[in-house]
């Protein structure tokens, strides 16, 4: 069994991607690389020195519109830029919300002077965000968020709670939704922030996820924001949100997928030689058909991609088509991370950090593949929004 | 649907429950990484209780019951994530019951003394039990044993029932941990606790006596852990289960609570029938088979039904948690890999539906 067939992305991202490949020979050798492995597997995927790296030869902001200093690839070409660099595993955690869902917003909503001060520093590497959207009354129902921002002279006073911030203790900045108007109806009354992390009055309290990375809380007692990192215009947030959101979700499909084949990979690798009963595993016909079965899902989830980013592209915003997307490949991804336990056997346990765990974080793909079905809005939102708007039900 | 239970076993399983009140998921966050992993004198109060020797002939100083009071027992310790592998040490004190004489070490394993633990897996994709490629052989006058083991539970344990294959066919034999010659390694796993590759190099062992109506005692035994682990594993599922129906219950979005939205309800209730089904199967099982006779096909069918939906019933408590359940501070997530290891040891879903294939006549 072979590794997976590059997928053909069309002839200018095939080219593209080769280009990004020649880099990450260059500067993702397997000396980085074996360091980085050697790190707490916490600590994995961010990493303030390779982003300025990236920065420095421009491979931040690469989709990012000329004027705003980025090479205005096309979202197929976007796509097959994070498809590669999270194939490779290098680590991009660092700039990467601050590259997508805060540039993009900045971009629509920004004033001359706050792209002017954020950009610029963000293609460079050197402005790390975590996202601070959810609480603990609003997860799925974001729009009940109560994280309280009032005006103070030329300062906005915050107070209240986030949790869950993906990289909330090693970022710079948070990127922080905040309620404006407590009187207005919920999604009317919400404005957007950018805080430093480091402002007095926040305080930050990190902790392990059930698939060993961490996240953080964050409490907020009269911390002072300048007026001047409002983005959007105040009570405007919910659209300043979602349009950055519509806007990334291609993206973050496309690392889900890379993540999907870098692990099928592995896992037809270790099929090569295994050897169960003094039979070749790969020979075993159930262990065929699933390999085979999931080949072709990750065919079809890539499909999608494609469409979405062809929607995108014809100018359009992909919403259900989006969510089907996001479903078929965070299931795609449970079931390989299913696939893989089975196939591994009690080798599978053995933890992320354990020397000699075969193929590196085989296990965790499984407690991985069930974030893919929570974050980003859970699936069943996902399916509300494909039945509501896609199908046209009744709600 | 509760099994229908005599007043004798209603009164195990509450003195079981009452045991796994003081333990639970707190108790397990604690021991985490911890060597041996556990309370030694938990284990020692088990065996006052009697669960260490609960299938060991009451003439040989044990309770003499069956397997759906073993199930009973290890159900209660899956509820509350124990952490004393009191399957392991019951399943392997009446391995050394069953020989005519009274065998020296049993004793002391009945009373969590001493820890014994079986040490049966080779692989890490189920073994054919009587198969074993561990050698025993007689050298000097005295049995030695050599070959590795792996995914052994041997944090904390005195001495392992080594199966290994002899020059008249597969035996059981008991190999002391501080023998010359036995070399422990530790890594390990996602659910906190270790896992040990036990390398036995011409290491002295003692033979252990099969059950007189079976030919190996390597394979009963075999068949012996993997229906203890299923009862326990049904505990796993049913205790998360309980936590999750109660969040639902509780958790408010949209203005409404989370469990009378319909796509959860019906998540839950196909969880619901998972567990229900692999509730009726340990015990039908456990009232319709000896300890030491058990149907190989049932043992082989239960441990892949229970391993499987285990699986999918946490994961699924997980989802309908949202981000709170994927947070290391809450507890449903320790099920989730409790249920990982369990579902694991002696043999995954993929490797017992492989042996039970293997051992289906299927040509014409
Ligand atoms: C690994 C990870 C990383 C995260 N990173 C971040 C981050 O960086 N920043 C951030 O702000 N947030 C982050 N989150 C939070 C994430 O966005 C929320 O967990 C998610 O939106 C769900 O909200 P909740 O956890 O409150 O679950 P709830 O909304 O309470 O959901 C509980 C259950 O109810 C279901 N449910 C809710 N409403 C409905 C409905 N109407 N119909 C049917 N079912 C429903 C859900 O699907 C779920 O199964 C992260 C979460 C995870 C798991």
């Amino acid at each position: 069994m072979a590794t997976l067939p590059a997928h053909d992305m069309g002839s200018a991202a095939n080219a593209f991607r080769a280009e990004v490949r020649t880099w990450l020979a260059k500067n993702w050798t397997p000396e980085n690389q074996a360091a980085h492995r050697r790190k707490p597997f916490k600590e994995r995927g961010w990493d303030a020195e390779f982003s300025k790296l990236m920065g420095r030869d421009g491979w931040i902001g690469v989709g990012w519109p000329r004027k705003f200093g980025g090479q205005g690839c096309s979202v197929t070409e976007q796509l097959a830029f994070v498809t590669e660099m999270a194939n490779s595993g290098a680590p991009v955690q660092a700039h990467s919300t601050g590259e997508s869902i805060v540039a993009q917003a900045l971009f629509k909503h920004g004033t001359q002077e706050q792209q002017d001060e954020w950009l610029p520093a963000i293609r460079r590497g050197e402005r790390s965000f975590a996202l601070g959207y959810s609480e603990p009354e609003a997860g799925s129902d974001l729009a009940a968020l109560r994280t309280r921002a009032v005006r103070d002279g030329d300062h906005w006073v915050v107070n209240g709670q986030k949790l869950w911030s993906t990289g909330g203790d090693k970022a710079e900045y948070i990127w922080l939704a905040v309620r404006t108007d407590p009187e207005a109806k919920k999604h009317a009354g919400i404005s957007v922030l950018i805080v430093d992390l480091h402002s007095p009055g926040v305080t930050l309290r990190p902790s392990l996820a059930l698939y060993g990375k961490t996240f953080s809380a964050q409490f907020y007692d009269n911390v002072r924001v300048p007026a001047t990192n409002m983005v959007g215009a105040v009570n405007d947030g919910w659209k300043v949100i979602t349009d950055a959101l519509a806007a990334e979700r291609v993206m973050i499909g496309g690392t889900r997928m890379a993540g999907i084949e870098r692990a099928f990979d592995r896992l037809t690798e270790y099929l090569k030689t295994a050897v169960v009963g003094g039979k070749a595993l790969r020979n075993d016909p159930v262990v065929r058909d699933r390999i085979g079965a999931l080949a072709a899902d990750i065919e079809i989830a890539r499909q999608f991609q494609m469409r979405n980013s062809r929607l995108i592209e014809q100018g359009k915003v992909p919403l259900h088509e989006a969510a089907v997307g996001k479903v078929f490949a965070s299931e795609l991804q449970e079931r390989l991370g299913q696939a893989a336990l089975d196939i591994l056997g009690t080798r599978g346990l053995l933890s992320e950090d354990a020397e000699g765990a075969p193929l590196g974080e085989m296990e965790q793909l499984l407690r991985h593949s069930i974030m893919g079905m929570i974050g980003g809005g859970t699936n069943e939102i996902q399916r509300n929004v494909i039945a509501q708007r896609g199908l046209d039900l009744p709600r | 649907m509760d099994v229908r239970l005599t007043s004798e076993q209603s009164l195990l399983r509450d003195s079981a429950a009452k045991f796994v009140a003081a333990a639970g998921p707190k108790v397990a966050r604690g021991f985490r990484g911890q060597s041996p992993g556990f309370a030694p004198a938990r284990l020692r109060e088990a065996g006052e209780l009697g669960w260490l020797g609960i299938l060991v002939p009451e003439a040989n100083g044990g309770l003499g019951l069956g397997l759906t009071e073993l199930a009973l027992v290890l159900q209660q310790a899956g509820r509350g994530l124990v952490c004393e592998p009191i399957g392991l040490a019951a399943i392997s004190a009446a391995a050394l019951a069953q020989g005519p004489k009274l065998h020296p070490m049993l004793e002391r394993a009945m009373s969590g003394a001493a820890l014994i633990v079986p040490a049966l897996q080779e692989g890490a994709h189920g073994d054919e039990p009587s198969a074993p490629r561990t050698r025993l052989a007689r050298s000097q006058g005295s049995l030695r044993v050599t070959g590795r083991k792996m995914f052994v539970c041997a944090g904390g344990a005195d001495g392992f029932l080594v199966s290994a294959m002899g020059p008249d066919g597969p035996v059981l034999c008991l190999v002391e941990r501080d023998a010359p010659g036995c070399m422990l390694a530790a890594t390990q796993t996602v659910d906190g606790r270790s896992l040990f590759t036990l390398d036995l190099a011409d290491t002295p062992a003692n033979l252990v006596s099969p059950h007189p109506g079976s030919r190996d005692a390597a394979e009963t035994l075999h068949h012996l852990a993997l229906i203890a682990l299923s009862a326990e594993l049904l505990g796993v599922m049913e205790r998360a289960q309980e936590i999750t129906f109660d969040y639902l219950r509780i958790r408010k979005q949209f203005g409404k609570l989370i469990g009378s939205f319909q796509a959860l309800q019906h998540q839950a209730v196909n969880i619901y029938i998972r567990t229900e089904a692999v509730r009726s199967l340990v015990f039908q099982i456990a009232a319709n088979n000896e300890p030491f006779g058990i149907d190989p096909a049932l043992a082989i069918a239960v441990k892949a039904k229970a391993s499987e939906d285990a699986l999918v019933v946490t994961q699924t408590c997980i989802q309908l948690h949202g981000g709170i359940g994927f947070t290391d501070e809450h507890d449903i997530g320790l099920y989730l890999k409790r249920a990982m290891l369990l579902s694991s040891l002696f043999g995954n879903v993929a490797a017992q539906r492989r042996r039970y294939a293997a051992g289906m006549n299927l040509s014409a």
